[in-house]
């Protein structure tokens, strides 16, 4: 096994191509498997522009370097209320979101994720870096397994739109691994859904977005909200987790969803 | 591989593996009040300060962390006389076995350092990546908040 300490993105770029490269950005990702003895390991901690946080213009942009608990800490800054602030500042326990970076959730992308979801629903962004150089949405990203492969994520960066916010991570303790998770932005204008967007992770697709809730809501007047027969818009994607059934995480989900939609529609999150 | 690491303040350089955890690296240098628990991040009786934040040293490859300052809970005393909040931990019972205690008194440390006065609420949230199993928190909570009280009080003195 070999280290190297690059300390531009153009030196990572140059390796990433080769073969058994690993890139380590002081997660704890890597650490769950065992490392070949012919790995040769890349560093990335030295890259400032991986450490940076951006907000200006009405975008936020995030170093994939840069750490859960400071993602969160700087975003609660300007917004306590942020779905990122909100999750990431709940994610996994203290001494890891201290060592948990942003790009290596999103390549690594675990089912107990608390970044997809939100990153989801906020339309999120990924720079990359490598083969696949540019700008690519969070929803291709997920779709495209290929990109994982051969590409450095640089940074995310989304529209700093204020919105109300509800997220929710289904835990049976505060330190456990969400068995799925719901992100939900709205906004309203003279008393009217103008947006909505509701995302669910933790089924077999790992990150859906529940258009048709969306689609039920947007548009309408908050005062005539119908909460009537949600469960028929929860999918049918769970699977058996620790945490109960496929049937059980689907009917806690329900009461989940209907929890958040009244939250953000001004009535009782019950 | 070699390389040098700032440990408690000292500049100290190693020889060692290249997949080496940083847990394993400095238990095997003698830093034996970093203890080794669950080896998957879960438990916190790994914890350091890496530039004064809390981590698990466990889910550090010790190659990583080359030339960056790495406290044990060692550091926080000067000299013979304990930290205030060794000594909060001590009078509040919070050791039992003391196994944990290490992590714990650091993650206090770092919380205490951001918020002297906390709440029983930010205080666990604070706490949350290290496990206790012999006290049940209560005490623990209590050291805390002494730990607390005893850091303000030596600020006003000094």
């Amino acid at each position: 096994m070999e280290w190297l300490f690059p300390k531009t993105v153009d030196e990572v770029v140059g390796v990433l191509g080769k073969e058994n490269v690993v890139l380590s950005g002081g997660g704890t990702m890597l650490l769950r498997g065992k490392l070949r003895e012919n790995t040769t390991m890349v560093d990335l901690s030295g890259i400032e522009s991986l450490q940076q946080i951006v907000m200006e213009g009405g975008v936020i942009s995030l170093g994939g370097g840069v750490t859960y608990a400071e993602a969160a800490r700087r975003l609660a800054e300007s917004d306590p209320e942020h779905i990122l602030a909100q999750a990431l500042g709940r994610a996994a326990a203290t001494p890891l979101r201290n060592r948990i970076t942003l790009g290596g959730s999103v390549m690594a992308q675990p089912f107990w994720s608390d970044l997809l979801g939100p990153l989801t629903a906020l339309g999120a962004e990924l720079r990359l870096e490598g083969k696949n150089s540019g700008f690519c949405e969070m929803a291709e990203f997920m779709r495209s397994p290929e990109l994982r492969s051969g590409n450095l994520v640089h940074s995310l960066r989304f529209p700093s739109a204020s919105w109300r916010t509800w997220y929710h991570r289904e835990t049976r303790t505060s330190f456990d691994y969400p068995a799925f998770t719901f992100s939900m932005l709205c906004n309203q204008e003279g008393g009217r859904v103008k947006d909505l967007r509701v995302v669910l992770t933790g089924t077999s697709k790992k990150v859906e977005r529940l258009l048709k809730v969306e689609e039920r809501f947007q548009g309408r007047d908050v005062e005539e909200r119908d909460f009537q027969n949600l469960e028929e818009f929860v999918p049918e994607t769970f699977v058996d987790r620790p945490h109960g059934s496929a049937s059980y995480l689907r009917s806690m989900a329900t009461v989940a969803l209907e929890r958040g939609l009244r939250k953000l529609m001004g009535g009782d999150a019950g | 591989m070699r390389g040098s690491f700032i440990v408690n303040g000292v500049v100290r350089e190693w020889e060692f593996p290249e997949d080496m955890r940083l847990l394993d690296l400095l238990r095997r240098e003698g830093y034996a009040e970093v203890k080794c628990g669950c080896r998957e991040g879960m438990c916190g009786s790994c914890c350091v300060l890496l530039e004064e934040k809390i981590v698990n040293s466990c889910q550090i490859l010790a190659a990583t962390v080359m030339e960056r300052d790495i406290r044990t809970v060692e550091a926080l005393s000067e000299g013979e006389e304990p930290h205030p909040l060794i000594t909060a931990f001590a009078e509040a019972g919070a050791v039992q076995c003391g196994f944990c205690t290490p992590g714990m008194v650091l993650a206090a440390y770092c919380l205490l350092k951001e918020n002297p006065d906390p709440s029983e609420e930010e205080i666990k949230r604070a706490l949350d990546g290290n496990y206790c199993r012999c006290t049940g928190y209560v005490k623990i909570i209590d050291a805390v908040q002494r730990g607390g009280r005893k850091m303000r009080e030596k600020e006003v003195r000094e």
